[in-house]
């Protein structure tokens, strides 16, 4: 896993596929310049509330590089806010 | 209850990779370490510390950028598992909490079984090391809990409380800072029990009333409670501050920060739905010395522009800058809640439909999608090290272009 050294800010929006476990949504996979991602692991969730809206966030691992997702609860909407490269 | 070396060890859950390693949570910009984990300071590494300096005490230090939302968030688990043991769940500040579990241990015993079940809890549900003291006493149980680190679980029964305070040294308390640990040193007064046993006349002669707090400190008594949770105070008030990158005299600069501020000000106090009247600025040089200054006015504001256009002419009373500026702060406070109907038209109504129309874009596609121009300078100085996100894709070209000017 990478780490925060070689953080690169993205804000993109992404296609993620996401799951519905014990009332939380738990994104599995995402697209990203036209690549797909499996997620194997959420490390760490968050909510952002400063941008205007709820934001929940997600620190995931693909099994090479951390990346950080987050999902508009308003817009129903996803962004891919970082990359942490290896 | 204490978190131990909290930003590091929330980074060091996200990522599994900074796990067992010397991590420094440092700002973008500016290259201080705001704080370090417990590998960091094994090897020397301080807060405050350049990262220069920590790099030579420990070459092999990971640098983070520290992320105050998500620390926040964490904070708020934290507080919301401690509430299902007690409603009296005072927040000291994001990395500690007061718990008054008089009602639901009883006795010292029982409540070292609680904390040690919440310290557990803590560590599986969010993977975080915390610290407990338990006390009869607010200051009491900080010190406990500063005396293990980390993972530390201390109960200072009323038995052994004589003792701690015989061979606790003054500073050690929480309050007692370098000033006041030189003073009462110059007295004579160097434990906690000798603070205890000094005449209250003495110390309210060198400290004036603070000499009553300081006699009840040295005894290990505080009078005030734990606050229930519920009871926590309304938003009072709404501000943001940033250091520069560098310190700079450069008025268009400083200005344009203090519009990146003001705008980050207005949206939280509409996010919050509150108007202010008091408008405050700070300002802090490269010698750390600073000014501040306020201004009421007289209507409630809660747009970037009309806070900027109040904390701009105060910025002009301190111009020319007599040295370089290292940070600016501006706050709003006199707040209320905003019932929406203050202006119905006119020029004012339009800009505050404006914001509320920039708050759902950037909402959306990220802060300052949409931004004034005068961001472009604050990107220019700091070398785009600023937490202004780049341009979202799928955005027609020169969206931008017609970003508003102030």
């Amino acid at each position: 896993m990478g780490n925060n050294s070689g953080i690169t800010d993205i804000n993109e929006p992404v296609k993620v596929g996401a799951v519905f476990e014990n009332s939380r949504i738990r994104p599995k996979w995402f697209v990203w310049k036209k690549k797909k991602y499996i997620l194997r692991k959420i490390t760490y969730d968050w909510v952002d509330s400063s941008r205007g809206d709820k934001h929940l966030c997600f620190s995931v691992w693909d099994g090479r590089n951390m990346y950080e997702l987050s999902y508009s609860t308003r817009f129903f909407t996803w962004m891919l806010d970082r990359v942490h490269l290896e | 209850m204490d978190m131990n070396a909290f930003f590091a060890s929330v980074e060091q859950q996200a990522n599994p990779a900074l796990r067992g390693k010397p991590v420094a949570i440092c700002g973008r910009g500016r290259t201080v370490v705001a704080t370090c984990s417990y590998e960091a300071r094994k090897q020397g590494v301080r807060t405050g510390m350049s990262l220069y300096e920590a790099r030579r005490h420990c070459p092999q230090i990971i640098p983070v950028r520290g992320n105050h939302i998500k620390y926040v968030d964490t904070a708020r688990k934290i507080q919301s598992i401690c509430l299902e043991y007690t409603p009296l769940v005072e927040v000291f500040s994001i990395d500690e909490v007061f718990l008054d579990i008089t009602a639901p241990a009883g006795t010292p015993k029982d409540g070292l079984r609680l904390a040690g079940e919440l310290q557990l809890r803590i560590k599986k549900e969010l993977g975080l090391p915390c610290s407990i003291g338990i006390a009869p006493s607010k200051i009491l149980a900080k010190l406990a809990s500063d005396r293990e680190k980390p993972d530390g679980l201390v109960l200072f029964a009323e038995e052994d409380i004589e003792s701690v305070l015989e061979c606790t040294p003054v500073e050690d308390m929480c309050g007692i800072g370098e000033n006041t640990k030189n003073c009462l040193n110059a007295l004579g007064i160097r434990t906690l029990a000798q603070l205890g046993r000094t005449d209250v006349s003495l110390l309210v002669r060198h400290f004036g009333f603070l000499g009553n707090i300081l006699k009840k400190t040295g005894r290990g008594m505080d009078m005030n409670p734990v606050s229930a949770y519920s009871d926590a105070g309304e938003i009072k008030s709404v501000g943001h501050s940033n250091t520069f990158p560098r310190d700079t005299r450069a008025a268009d600069v400083v200005r344009a920060f203090l519009l990146m501020l003001c705008e980050r000000v207005g949206v939280r106090l509409r996010k919050y739905g509150m108007i202010g009247r008091t408008v405050s600025f700070y300002i802090r040089y490269c010698d750390f010395s600073g000014e501040s200054r306020q201004k009421s006015l007289p209507e409630y504001i809660k747009t970037g522009p009309d806070i900027y256009a109040a904390a701009a002419r105060i910025m002009d009373s301190f111009m020319p800058f007599k040295k370089a500026v290292r940070l600016v702060g501006v706050t709003v406070s006199g707040l209320e809640k905003d019932k929406g109907q203050l202006h119905l038209f006119g020029d004012r109504a339009r800009k505050e439909r404006f914001a509320e129309a920039m708050d759902r874009i950037n909402s959306r596609h990220g802060e300052f999608m949409i931004r004034p121009l005068a961001f472009e300078v604050v990107e220019k100085f700091t070398g785009g090290a600023i937490d202004v996100p780049a341009r979202v894709h799928g955005f027609p070209a020169g969206f931008n272009a017609s970003a508003p000017r102030y």
